[in-house]
């Protein structure tokens, strides 16, 4: 061995107990430390850093994306569902079924609604509906699906003023609702609200069980 | 869609689309439809009405039809309507 340098065994000393004082310090022990086998051993022995990942982290929001620690994550939305899903579409594993159209659908820039009904009973009093126009119709159209009477008609009437109880009547149209009055005229008043429409029958022009009765509400328009 | 049925005293009066009654399912509207264009035909005078509880048909008596008395006022407002 070639002797190149001098050393200062002191400092030497010093500087080697520095390095074992933080061997020992991180192994967890006070046991005397040999150069260089020791120390090697030793820091071999001292285990690996980091942490286990554990537990599962629920993505709520875009803007997380800290997934440290955690052995898994999961998008969570209560609102990640089929319904709320346009249908067909399959976002993240949900298919959509929702078939509704995006606001408020309307006629002419007229809100309406609609609806269907088939009674149980004959009626020959009234029949009330609900509607979610907001506001009273200007105009209720009442006609029969079923195909055997197609040719009973429509019965409504449009009333521009529907603060006034005259416009709360229905007219016939063509024909009658009933079965077997032919086309003989026939009247129905309904009575209107913002929530509301009652069709009122009688005896002789009654609703008629087991048919299917569509209905049409138009509202007044509406600024937002 | 929005399905429903309208009960009243334990009856079912209706069933249909929109934002009447009490909501169900298609599956439900599908099964209430079949009973009601199944039901059977009343002897005279009398009708049925279908149980909510049970879906079956209970017979009951109409009431005798009575002719409408209409005054002068209802009168003067449908000529008033049609005109």
């Amino acid at each position: 061995m070639a002797i190149d340098k001098a050393v200062d065994s002191t400092q030497l000393d010093a500087d080697l107990t520095t390095v074992a004082d933080a061997i020992r310090a991180k192994g967890g022990t006070s046991a005397e430390l040999s150069f260089p086998g020791g120390m090697a051993q030793a820091i071999a022995d001292i285990p690996s850093g980091g942490i286990t990942p554990t537990g599962t982290i629920n993505i709520t929001d875009t803007t997380l994306t800290d997934v440290t620690n955690y052995a898994n994550a999961q998008v969570v939305d209560a609102d990640l569902t089929a319904g709320n899903i346009k249908d067909g579409v399959n976002i993240l594993g949900v298919l959509g079924t929702f078939t509704g159209g995006g606001g408020t659908p309307k006629i002419n820039g007229a809100v309406y609604d609609c609806g269907e009904f088939t009674l149980a009973t004959d009626t020959s009093s009234n029949y009330t509906v609900s509607h979610s126009l907001g506001v009273v119709p200007s105009a209720v159209f009442l006609w029969v699906v079923n195909p055997s009477y197609e040719t009973r008609g429509i019965i409504g009437k449009y009333a521009t003023d529907v603060s006034s109880v005259l416009n709360a009547s229905v007219t016939a149209v063509n024909g009658a609702l009933a079965a077997g009055t032919g086309s003989s005229a026939a009247r129905m008043r309904t009575y209107k609200t913002a929530d509301d429409i009652t069709f009122c029958c009688d005896s002789t022009y009654p609703l008629v069980a087991g048919l299917r009765y569509q209905w049409l509400a138009i509202g007044t328009e509406v600024t937002v | 869609m929005r399905f429903y049925k309208y009960i009243q005293d334990n009856y079912i009066v209706s069933i249909g689309t929109g934002a009447s009654g009490e909501e169900i399912t298609a599956e439900e509207y599908e099964a209430l439809l079949a009973v009601i264009r199944s039901k059977p035909t009343p002897p005279d005078g009398y009708d049925y009405r279908l149980r909510a509880d049970t879906l079956e048909w209970e017979e009951f008596e109409l009431p005798p039809i009575e002719d409408e008395e209409v005054t002068a006022d209802e009168l003067l407002r449908e000529l008033e309507a049609i005109l």
